[in-house]
């Protein structure tokens, strides 16, 4: 199973968010709730959690890419898929 | 020491469940994108609304704050009608115009929560004092925070209650932070209940997270509410995990702190407790457990599919 890692609202009037910086790349093992991306709003700088454990099969937000909130910018594949 | 019958007791730790499983789906659905507005969650402060609430009868009532969906849900409120409120639907208990920070549910007792930090503390005095002029009986619980203690609406209302006699407990939810800013900066000494003191009230300082003190306490301070004893300043140390609003990254505190204070979590502790004393068998817990997941699910489902406000209502229980 896959679960896509999508940008999460994080404030009052944010809808667009800008890929800093990708803590991992693709095929790169990653857990729940470890930093993944640093994602740059309108107010600050956040790091962005792995949603669920597996591996990062897929990175669909390129850096300085400015995406919606509720984009998805990674696939995470889930161990046993 | 006054203890939580099982009932009582019992009804404190699934209020905590419910909060807790509450306050995290709606962190959820926030991220994604499915709530407007601004959200404050009180995950890691359930046990004070819980208990303090558990104490009151359905016609007191309690003024809830910013952080207040607990606050609210703690007094009886029904998860579907909260949660619909903080999507903005018609089925809300404002219809869908109170949201998170407007929310009141006047049949429950429930003044409201509060976007101004400390302005629901004067309105507490206000039904405490409307309580004793018709001697209700009615007691009428403030919740504050620690950055609330040090606004002028507090000062006078503490100060009011207090000279008044008034039938009202003051709760403040000491989560160690005003917004951003930990305790140690914006307060000089540790304890906001010596204050009261100076106020010529009762103050008690109680570890928040230790459900069974915190009855104790907050028994005491209804009890001589309702008599007509007048006020408690009711300080109940606890910890916010998560940020002040959703989105904040938190970058101003230690992990390890968070660590910490999740180390003393009440919802395990209060649940030792129960086990201790034989008022709570593995199977029941499971089913406790089990029953609020599905009702947070529910309430989730219900707000998902309940329809918006019709724009010509727009201007239907609204005041100004």
């Amino acid at each position: 199973m896959r679960v896509r890692v999508k940008i999460p609202k994080l404030g009052l009037t944010m809808t667009e968010a800008t890929i800093l910086e990708w803590r991992k790349s693709v095929g790169d093992a990653v857990t729940a709730g470890e930093p993944l991306v640093v994602i740059e709003t309108e107010k600050a700088d956040v790091e962005v959690e792995a949603p669920a454990s597996g591996t990062l099969v897929e990175i669909l937000g390129a850096v300085k890419q400015v995406c919606p909130v509720g984009g998805a910018i990674a696939v995470i594949e889930l161990p046993g898929a | 020491m006054r203890e939580p019958t099982r009932d009582q007791a019992l009804r404190i730790y699934r209020t905590m469940h419910l909060i807790r499983r509450f306050e995290e789906r709606v962190a959820e659905c926030f991220a994604a994108a499915e709530i407007p507005g601004f959200i404050h969650l009180a995950v890691g402060q359930e046990s004070v609304p819980a208990t303090v609430c558990a104490l009151l009868e359905r016609d007191d009532l309690v003024g809830a704050t910013h952080r207040g969906h607990g606050q609210v849900l703690a007094k009886g409120a029904e998860p579907r009608r909260v949660m619909a409120e903080l999507f903005g639907r018609a089925t809300g208990y404002c219809r869908g115009k109170g949201g998170s920070m407007h929310l009141c549910a006047m049949d429950l007792g429930v003044l409201g929560t509060n976007g101004v930090v400390g302005a629901n503390l004067p309105i507490a005095v206000g039904t405490a004092l409307a309580a004793q002029v018709r001697a209700t009986r009615q007691v009428t619980v403030g919740f504050f925070g620690d950055g609330a203690a040090n606004t002028g609406a507090a000062h006078e209302a503490l100060n009011l209650a207090a000279v008044w006699d008034l039938p009202v407990v003051f709760v403040c939810e000491n989560n160690l932070y005003a917004e951003f800013t930990p305790q140690a900066v914006h307060t000089k000494g540790t304890s906001i209940a010596a204050r009261a003191a100076a106020y010529g009230m009762r103050g008690v300082q109680v570890d928040g997270n230790d459900v069974p003190a915190l009855f104790d306490a907050a028994a005491e301070a209804v009890d001589a509410a309702r008599s007509g004893a007048g006020p408690t300043l009711l300080e109940a140390m606890t910890y916010r995990w998560r940020g002040h609003h959703e989105g904040d990254p938190m970058a101003y505190r230690a992990k390890d702190e968070l660590e910490a204070w999740r180390a003393k979590d009440a919802i395990p502790r209060f649940r030792a407790w129960l086990v201790e004393r034989g008022m709570l068998a593995a199977d029941e817990d499971e089913r406790l457990v089990g029953a609020v997941a599905a009702e947070v699910d529910d309430a989730t489902e219900f707000a998902r599919r309940s329809p918006w406000p019709a724009p010509e209502a727009a201007l239907e229980d609204v005041h100004a």
